[in-house]
This record gives structure tokens, C-alpha cells and sequence, in this order.
């Protein structure tokens, strides 16, 4: 039985505004629940899968869409931009679905399970689109979602352990006596170990060779258990909660932005329909970037460098949008390295740092972008920001300032005269470790 | 314990820093302050986790510590409940903002229950509020998050610490509860009444005695310093001999509330700052059992009026979620209000003894007693409908009777309206139950009994 249902549009109204209700000064960086903090420490766990070889237990931390039925391609097709026409069993996509505007719900990992189905896994924003136009128009599919582990109790539905870095393969091999049957990237194949059967998604995280392996929760014990006792004479490492979320800085992967759910009046149905308490209607705002408008925080999928992911040759909510904006949008993906001076004076020069801030990026004091999360990477020794900057300031070695600070929120004009610490920081390419390994290389 | 306050301090930190953690690697485990002279009387050896502290489950059996506060009185360890000391300047306007209580009349030396609200209505924190001073305050509660991080967002002239691990916290509640604490502390109780506190001195100890009522009977709470805990816990032990005192373990701890009508955090609701970055740190994720399937986390959240506290809500002040009490009264109150359930004996009795009989028909999922130590939550219909979900189940020895709470439409809050509990999670064997909805408390309320005569 549903007991009471308290709508994000519900919130918004009470609270004024979409930023009024998501804007939290202060709010602490989201991290994984249920895996431990640390393991080996988080810097050599940052280490580890650059270097050695690092397990990583993604079972908790996102949220599965099971989408099954007749119309299950249609609907993910016209809700998407995603060719999804050429899409093998086992194969995963990333799954870009934009609103009317253009612009980006928030992505997901979409598997092709079977000729009717597929899960759609990460935050649960797309999954809630995806539900809601299922409903709004009729289509023949059943969805179930398994939420994230964040306070829904109880065991996850699938087990998801990555096994990544330099020694990942040596590692695979050794688990399962020998190395997998070859598989394209983000295709999949089916594998036993310990009598249980799972699938073996070929993978890469921070730019290095690896492999997801994705299966029954009821597995989830002696899977993980065999992969680390096979990595043990390797030197696997467990990865924790505070290393793995600073992966996203050097891949270059936004974890969390903002769906463009918020504004459309044509997307009131969607408000009323999303749960208040969720991550639409809960997922803090902070930073010194602060606006009334919400859109000024949307994203492009252009920006965010996901074009080849996209496909015109099918119908879909927002493709005329996307479509006029490819040589329109005026931000691009960067990451900032901050100014080792700065992070020292205004950040302490080590220790662990993972935010998530809307800060203000500026050039001679202008408004350029903002960041989108801020790392410090330990084997690198550096603080670097994955960010959205304006085209014209993007180019690799562009001198800017981050403002470090939390605006207070409504109340307060977005370009009051806070006295934010300043941070310099040099512009360099998204991905980060794709630059860094071929810079290093040249070195 | 003098020197080990400091390693208390450092485990509650610990713990803090890494709740979710593995034991003894991550997360140390920390007991109550007073679980040296606790351990004396452990038999079973037994302890089991409640919020941040591990507690002695049973020190003698089940039955007789549920029946304590009823007959005699208990001597209880509350200690885990976190404790946030709030002062300043705006200390009582912010308070008076983040609950629903009127606090204009609060004097020093009272005490109230007070309810936090989020911005929808649903609760997102409640506890203990007492007034020390003109500027000084402290919340007792399950967790003191949400506090802290409302203080934070807002630009009030007040700081909130938490003292945690600084203070125990001793429940002594039954009928006989005065003359323990009236023979320990060498003075009388007589004058102080129900929902009022003062300091007083436990052999030149600094105390505070306060005088609640979460048994639903004459009752009183003491807090002091946690380096003190055990001595003041044997002191208290001893004094209550004569008294009929015992000791009272986790096992038959919230027996109590549910004879007594009170929902408890965590066990009869979830509180919806779990969502927010004012989240409880203190429970540990686990599991929550019944037959009840939430369609989202937030089918967990609950309004005051669904747990008996709609009549706390004073709208004569700003508060933090009045604009949706307001919405909310004039809609007719709750959509769904707290009532008791008395589960039928028969129903019950052929769960408990299903393992006894012959055949192959499979086993019903075990009904734990007096209750399980943990949230579980059951669908109650009607007619095959829906209307309501259960909660905290006990047996109570004093009632002889197994009862619960139960949320339930407001048009079957009826005294006598027969219901049917489904028993077991879903994919169990699961029973239909019948059980009577009651009025709560399901004893007479006897927290304010008159002591001055006596």
C-alpha cells in the first residue's frame, strides 16, 4: 500500500522556488553507503588502481530500473537520444536523456538484458523520466526500481564488484583459471565462479582496463570474496567509500547534475508524480555559484562531452533542442588544477577533500563556469575540479579563480561581495587522466 | 572511570567518524558508561546493540524486567541517546521556531516533548527539551542531527554541542521509583512534579533528576557525568533492593512504550530528516521486518497526528512546518491516526506453536518475544483493504496480551474495530492475524500521579 505521496512539485510550491527548496550551505559530500570509508586508506586505494590492481563494491550506491515489455525499446528510444537499434545482449550503453530543452535529465548505464528488457542503473533521475513517460504515454512495459542503498534497507537486488588497474587482468584470470573470452568494451559475457552465474561487463575506470562483474545480490559474498582472495598475491585492494568517489574527477564523469526536470511547465506531470523525498527533491545545491534560476544550473549533454552517444536518427523527447544546440551551447567539461600554493593556504595541503560545490570560476573577476566536484588525488599531489567553463576559457592553460566559499542562499544577491577565499588554478582537458598519461608520457 | 572518560570520548568519535563501519576495525564498539557495574549482574553475558551503545539484553528474564515498572520500578540505561546543549542569545527563539510546542511559557526547570517538523509536516526529530537557563538548553534524543543542522542553516545567534558522551542517562520508572531515588539522594521528591527537573546531589555527585514518564507510570530520569556512570548505577542498584528494583535489559526495554501508547523513532516511524544532510548517524543500517512493503522510504515518514501528537502542535507561533499543520487541521486532522491493537490470543498462540505441530505445512516466520529489537512494520486491513500498518508488537506480561501500535485510517479509529494483521515479510508463509483496535494508553495513565501526600 502507498501511504502518503508528497510531490517535488509539492515542495517547490511550499518552498518558493526549485532553488530555495535544493540550496543547502554546507551540506556534506555525498559519499557510497554500507562500504566502509577506508580500507587501505584512501590515498593508497587512489593509488591502487592506477598502480596495482583495486576492487571496488558498487553494490549500494545506485539505483536499478528493471524495464521489461513489448514496447521497452521504443519507450528507452523515445526518451533518449540513444541509437539503441544496434544493441547486442549484455551490452551497455550510456543512456543520455534530455528534456525538452536539450538539456540532460542525468545519464545512466542502460543494459541490454534481454530482446524486451533491460536495467537501467545510476541515479535514479533518469529512471523516474523513463517511468513517467512509460505511464503518461501507455506504452506496454513493466518497471520496477530497486532504489540505492542510502536508506532503503535491506540487501541491493544485483551485486556490482569492479576490478580494475594495471594487474586487473592477471587477477580475472587467476580467479576464473584463466582470462575471460575477449569482449568489446561495455559489452558483456556470461561467467561462473563458485557456482554462481554472473555476467562480466568489460570496463574501464580512470583510463584503466578492468572489468564489472554484475549479478544475483545472493552472490554477492562469495564472488566478492573469491575476486580478493585471487588478487590477494597481486596486492588487490579494497577500495572504500572516500577513494571511490574521487574516481569521477580524473574520468571525467559529472556524477550529479542537476536534471533539467525543474522549470518546464510541459514537466509539471513528471513533478507531481516524483516523490519529494528523492533524489530530485533532495539532492543539495551548494557552493559560491549561487542563482535563483535553476536552469542556469542545467546541463547539455554537449557540454558534457556525451555526443557520441547521441544519435538523430530516431525520434525523442528534446531532439530538436539538442539538435540547434550543438553549435550553440557555450560551456565545455574541464578540469582545473588548482594552484598548489592556494590549496595550501585555503585547503591544507593534505588530507582528504571530495565536495560537490557550484563554484564560481572567473577570469579578471568575470563569471566563466563552475565547478561540478573537487578532488584532492593523492598520487598526484593535487586538487583538481571537474568543471563547466565557457568555450572561450577553455583552452588548456588558461589562468582562472575559483571562489572557495558557501553562499548563503536566497536572501543574498548572487554576486554579493562575500570575500571568498580566491583560488588560481590552470585549465586542462576532461578526461584529466587520458591528458595526464599521454602529458607524462611526453615528459 | 575517571581516566577513561577520554577513551570514552575517543570511541563515541570514532564511531561518529565511521558508523557504518566493521566492528572493532573501523568502529569500535562502546558501551554504556556505566557497563563495568552493568556486567556484574550479566549472567547470560549477553549484549545487543541500541543506537550507538551495546546494552546488557537480559539480566534476569524478560517477563519479570517487563513487569517492573508496573509492580515496582526499573533502573534503565538510556545513555546511547544523543544529547545536544543549545545557548545563547537566540538559543530559545531558534527552539521555538524548530518545534511545534509552544516553549513561550517554558520555565526553567521543564521539560517537554518536543516535535520538529520539516518544511512538509512530517516529523524529522523528536526528544526530550529541557530548560536550564534563561539561554540554555538541552535536547535528548535519538539523534540531535537534525537540530544541528537546522542551527547551522539559519542565522541565529545560538551554538548547539553535542555532549554525547559526556552524560549518562538513567531511567528509574515504576510506582516505587521515588523511594529509590528519595533514599539515594538523602532527600525528598515529593514537590517535584510531573515534566519538571532540578539539580540534585547523589553523594556529592552533581545530578539532575527528572521526572517523565515514558513507562506510563510514576517515573523519573537521571542524568549526570559519564565518568560517574557506574558508580551511580550500583549506588541506584543497591538503593532499590528494598524496592523491589531491577535491573532492566534491551530485551524488554520498549515493552513499555507500546503499553504506554509511545511511538518510538526508528522502531514505530522513520523520521524524514533521514533524507537530508540532518540524517540520524547513529542507527545502523539494518534491515526492517514485517509484512508492510513501502512503495518508497518516505511510506516510513509520519505526521504528528498519525503518532498521538497533533495536540503538542501550538499555532500560535512561527514554526518550521506550521504552514502544513495549518493545511493539514483544516483538512480534518491526519489522514490516519495512532490507536492500539490487541492481537488476537488464539491467532497469536498458533503462531508460537507452529513448530510444535506434526505435518509438513511450512513454519511461519518466528514471532520473537516480548517483541523484536528492531523496526518492524505489518499491513493491517480490513476487508481485504489496506487501512492501516502495525507497529512495535510486544507481549506485555502486565496486560497478558500481545499488542502493538497501529496507524490506521481515521474512520476505523474506532475502539473495537476488528482488523486482520498480516504476519511475515512477504516470500514467508505468511498468517492473517485478527486483532481489536483499542485506545491507547492501554493502561491507565498514571505519569502524573500525585506524590505529595504520601
Amino acid at each position: 500500500m502507498a501511504w502518503e505521496f508528497v510531490s517535488l512539485e509539492q515542495g517547490i510550491e511550499q518552498a518558493g522556488s526549485p532553488v530555495r527548496l535544493l540550496w543547502k550551505p554546507g551540506a556534506p559530500a555525498w559519499k557510497p553507503p554500507i562500504v566502509a570509508d577506508e580500507y587501505a586508506g584512501w590515498a593508497e586505494e587512489q593509488a591502487a588502481w592506477r598502480e596495482t590492481v583495486a576492487l571496488s563494491d558498487l553494490s549500494y550506491h545506485m539505483s536499478d530500473a528493471f524495464i521489461e515489455g513489448p514496447d521497452a525499446t521504443r519507450l528507452l528510444s523515445e526518451t533518449s537520444a540513444n541509437n539503441l537499434v544496434k544493441f547486442e545482449l549484455g551490452q551497455a550503453k550510456q543512456f543520455v536523456p534530455v528534456a525538452n530543452d536539450g538539456n540532460l535529465i542525468t545519464d545512466g548505464i542502460l543494459t541490454k538484458t534481454g530482446e524486451q528488457s533491460y536495467v537501467l542503473s545510476g541515479v535514479e533521475a533518469a529512471q523516474h523520466w523513463v517511468e513517467y513517460h512509460a505511464k503518461a504515454g501507455k506504452y506496454d512495459v513493466q518497471i520496477s526500481i530497486d532504489p540505492t542503498r542510502d536508506f532503503t534497507p535491506g540487501d541491493p537486488k544485483l551485486f556490482r564488484l569492479q576490478v580494475q588497474g594495471p594487474r586487473a587482468l592477471d587477477v580475472v584470470a587467476k580467479a576464473f583459471g584463466g582470462p575471460i573470452p575477449e569482449t568489446k568494451f561495455f559489452h558483456s559475457t556470461p561467467v561462473t565462479l563458485g557456482g554462481a552465474t554472473f555476467r562480466a561487463l568489460r570496463h574501464g575506470m580512470a583510463g584503466q582496463a578492468g572489468y564489472e562483474f554484475i549479478g544475483d545480490y545472493a552472490d554477492h559474498d562469495r564472488v566478492k570474496e573469491a575476486l580478493l582472495a585471487a588478487g590477494a598475491e597481486y596486492g588487490i585492494v579494497h577500495v572504500g567509500a572516500l577513494a571511490y568517489s574521487t574516481n569521477g574527477v580524473e574520468s571525467g564523469w559529472v556524477p550529479s547534475p542537476t536534471p533539467a526536470i525543474y522549470t518546464d511547465p510541459g514537466l509539471e506531470g513528471l513533478r507531481r508524480s516524483t516523490n519529494l523525498y528523492s533524489y530530485e527533491g533532495q539532492k543539495p545545491l551548494y557552493g559560491s555559484h549561487f542563482s535563483e534560476d535553476i536552469a542556469d544550473y542545467y546541463l547539455s549533454p554537449w557540454e558534457l562531452g556525451y555526443g557520441r552517444s547521441i544519435s538523430f536518427d530516431h525520434e525523442f523527447i528534446g531532439r530538436d533542442a539538442l539538435h540547434a544546440s550543438k553549435e550553440t551551447v557555450r560551456k565545455t567539461k574541464v578540469t582545473l588544477e588548482f594552484d598548489a600554493t592556494d590549496v595550501a593556504r585555503v585547503l591544507g595541503d593534505s588530507g582528504y577533500l571530495n565536495t560537490y560545490p557550484r563554484d564560481r570560476i572567473e577570469v579578471g573577476g568575470r563569471l566563466v563556469g563552475f565547478t561540478q566536484q573537487v578532488s584532492r588525488i593523492a598520487p598526484l599531489g593535487k586538487v583538481l575540479a571537474l568543471s563547466l567553463v565557457d568555450r572561450d576559457s577553455a583552452a588548456p592553460g588558461t589562468q582562472v579563480e575559483v571562489a572557495w566559499g558557501e553562499h548563503p542562499g536566497p536572501g543574498t544577491s548572487a554576486d554579493a561581495h562575500l570575500e571568498f577565499p580566491r583560488i588560481r588554478a590552470t585549465v586542462q582537458p576532461a578526461p584529466y587522466n587520458e591528458f595526464a598519461r599521454t602529458a607524462y608520457r611526453a615528459d | 572511570m575517571n581516566d577513561r572518560i577520554d577513551e570514552y570520548r575517543a570511541a563515541y568519535a570514532r564511531l561518529k567518524a565511521d558508523p557504518q563501519g566493521s566492528l572493532i576495525d573501523a568502529r569500535p564498539a562502546i558501551f554504556s558508561p556505566a557497563i563495568a557495574a552493568q556486567d556484574e549482574h550479566n549472567p547470560k553475558t549477553a549484549l545487543k546493540r541500541f543506537g550507538p551503545q551495546y546494552l546488557v539484553h537480559e539480566f534476569t528474564n524478560w517477563t519479570e524486567e517487563a513487569l517492573a515498572h508496573s509492580e515496582s520500578c526499573y533502573l534503565g540505561d538510556w545513555s546511547g541517546l544523543a544529547k545536544v546543549v543549545v545557548t545563547g542569545p537566540d538559543a530559545h527563539a531558534f527552539l521555538s521556531w524548530l518545534g511545534m510546542n509552544d516553549l513561550s511559557r517554558f520555565e526553567i526547570g521543564r521539560i517537554k516533548h518536543h516535535v520538529q517538523l520539516d518544511e512538509q509536516g512530517f516529523v524529522a526529530s523528536e526528544g526530550v527539551l529541557v530548560r536550564r537557563g534563561e539561554q540554555e538548553f538541552q535536547y535528548t534524543a535519538g539523534s540531535g542531527d537534525w537540530l544541528l543542522w537546522r542551527l547551522a542553516q539559519g542565522e541565529w545567534d545560538a551554538e548547539a554541542v553535542d555532549v554525547s558522551p559526556e552524560r549518562f542517562v538513567f531511567g528509574v520508572q515504576g510506582p516505587r521509583s521515588i523511594g529509590v531515588l528519595e533514599a539515594a539522594l538523602g532527600a525528598s521528591l515529593r514537590d517535584l512534579a510531573f515534566n519538571r527537573f532540578r539539580p540534585a546531589s547523589l553523594d556529592g555527585l552533581a545530578v539532575e533528576v527528572l521526572r517523565t514518564g515514558i513507562s506510563g507510570e510514576l517515573g523519573y530520569e537521571i542524568h549526570g557525568p559519564a565518568e560517574a556512570a557506574n558508580d551511580v548505577w550500583r549506588r541506584l542498584r543497591d538503593a532499590g533492593g528494598p524496592f523491589g528494583l531491577r535491573e532492566l535489559g534491551l530485551r524488554s526495554q520498549s515493552v513499555q512504550h507500546i503499553e504506554s501508547g509511545i511511538a518510538t523513532n526508528g522502531l514505530d516511524y522513520f523520521p524524514s530528516s533521514a533524507v537530508t544532510p540532518g540524517k540520524a548517524w547513529q542507527f545502523r543500517q539494518g534491515g526492517v521486518g514485517g509484512s508492510f512493503v513501502p512503495s518508497a522510504f518516505s511510506d516510513y515518514f509520519r505526521r504528528p497526528g498519525e503518532l498521538g501528537w497533533d495536540v503538542r502542535g501550538d499555532l500560535s507561533h512561527e514554526f518550521l512546518g506550521r504552514d502544513a499543520l495549518i493545511a493539514e487541521r483544516e483538512a480534518g486532522g491526519s489522514a490516519r491516526v495512532l490507536m492500539g491493537l490487541v492481537w488476537n490470543a488464539e491467532d497469536v498462540a498458533e503462531v508460537l506453536t507452529a513448530p510444535l505441530r506434526a505435518g509438513d505445512e511450512p513454519l511461519p516466520e518466528p514471532m520473537e518475544l516480548p517483541r523484536l529489537q528492531g523496526p518492524t512494520f505489518d499491513t493491517v486491513l480490513v476487508d481485504g483493504r489496506a487501512v492501516g500498518v502495525s507497529s512495535g508488537r510486544a507481549l506485555s506480561p502486565a496486560l497478558r496480551a500481545m499488542i502493538s501500535l497501529v496507524a490506521i485510517e481515521r474512520s476505523l479509529a474506532v475502539v473495537g474495530t476488528e482488523v486482520i494483521v498480516v504476519w511475515g515479510a512477504p516470500g514467508t508463509a505468511q498468517r492473517e492475524l485478527r486483532a481489536t483496535v483499542a485506545a491507547l494508553p492501554f493502561k491507565p495513565d498514571r505519569r502524573r500521579v500525585d506524590v505529595t501526600a504520601a
